[in-house]
């Protein structure tokens, strides 16, 4: 496996998620053939990152996270690991948009949003669990035009 | 989470200092704006200060548009292109009025009102 273009080691606190994500927006900003991929890329990651520190570390701070990216042919491919608990019976969260509820505005969701455009922005989603580690890997399309 | 009311003759515009409204503000901005908007008028959210938001800051400005209860209305004004992609994405652009300038939305809510 050919090493990453570049690798981050965060800690899980929303603080870190932060600062990760102005990195790797910066450094895909950077390469002129995936620098109108930056917005799609820092809302999956956002979501990628957000979901590690509130459900496998359950926002308890000081964890790492690793997060690698590799500029592929027409993609950028993601690895993020920690190594918190497991996801729920061990498999990725559906990736349903929640209904709106057009006609009773106390009804609309407030949540459930990330996991569906999570799936809706990225292809070869995929997760594992080894040993003591979460592994959860995807492809964002570069787009074209912004 | 900094955010600036002004009064206008029909709307309350409540303006997001911050750029960014993400998990991290999410719960504070929910404190804030419910403090802010305690009245009986609609609301304008101005975000174009905004570069970023997550699906938790998304599900804060559900929360505090069902707070404002079922006859406030709620407009969206100057979202940057990564927060209208969110909006168009979860289709939250069919449940908020969105304009692209604050100037626009503020004569949406006087059109109403200009037979009076």
């Amino acid at each position: 496996m050919t090493p990453p273009d570049f690798a981050i080691s965060l800690t899980s606190d929303l603080q870190s998620v932060r600062f990760a994500l102005r990195d790797v927006r910066r450094r895909i900003e950077n390469r002129q053939d995936f620098a109108a991929t930056a917005d799609t890329a820092e809302i999956v990651l956002g979501e990628a990152l957000n979901n590690v520190v509130e459900h496998a570390y359950q926002f308890d701070d000081g964890h790492p996270i690793e997060l690698s990216v590799t500029f592929g042919n027409g993609a950028l491919k993601v690895r993020v690991e920690d190594i918190g608990v497991a996801m729920p019976d061990g498999t990725l969260p559906r990736g349903d948009m929640p209904a709106l509820s057009m006609d009773d505005r106390s009804a609309l969701p407030e949540g459930g949003f990330g996991w569906a455009m999570i799936h809706e922005l990225t292809t070869d989603l995929a997760y594992r669990r080894d040993k003591c580690r979460n592994h959860l890997s995807f492809s964002i399309p570069a787009s074209t035009t912004t | 989470m900094p955010l600036t009311s002004s009064d206008h003759d029909y709307a309350q515009v409540v303006h997001v200092d911050d750029n960014r409204l993400d998990a991290s503000v999410a719960i504070q901005f929910k404190e804030d704006f419910r403090s802010l908007t305690n009245g009986e008028q609609d609301v304008i959210l101005e975000m174009s200060n905004v570069e970023f938001l997550d699906s938790s800051g998304l599900g804060s400005i559900v929360a505090v548009y069902k707070a404002m209860g079922p006859s406030r209305a709620m407009a969206l004004a100057g979202l940057q292109p990564a927060v209208e992609k969110v909006m168009t994405l979860t289709r939250m652009n069919t449940v908020f009025a969105i304009f692209p300038t604050l100037e626009e939305a503020l004569a949406a809510s006087a059109a109403p009102h200009a037979a009076e």
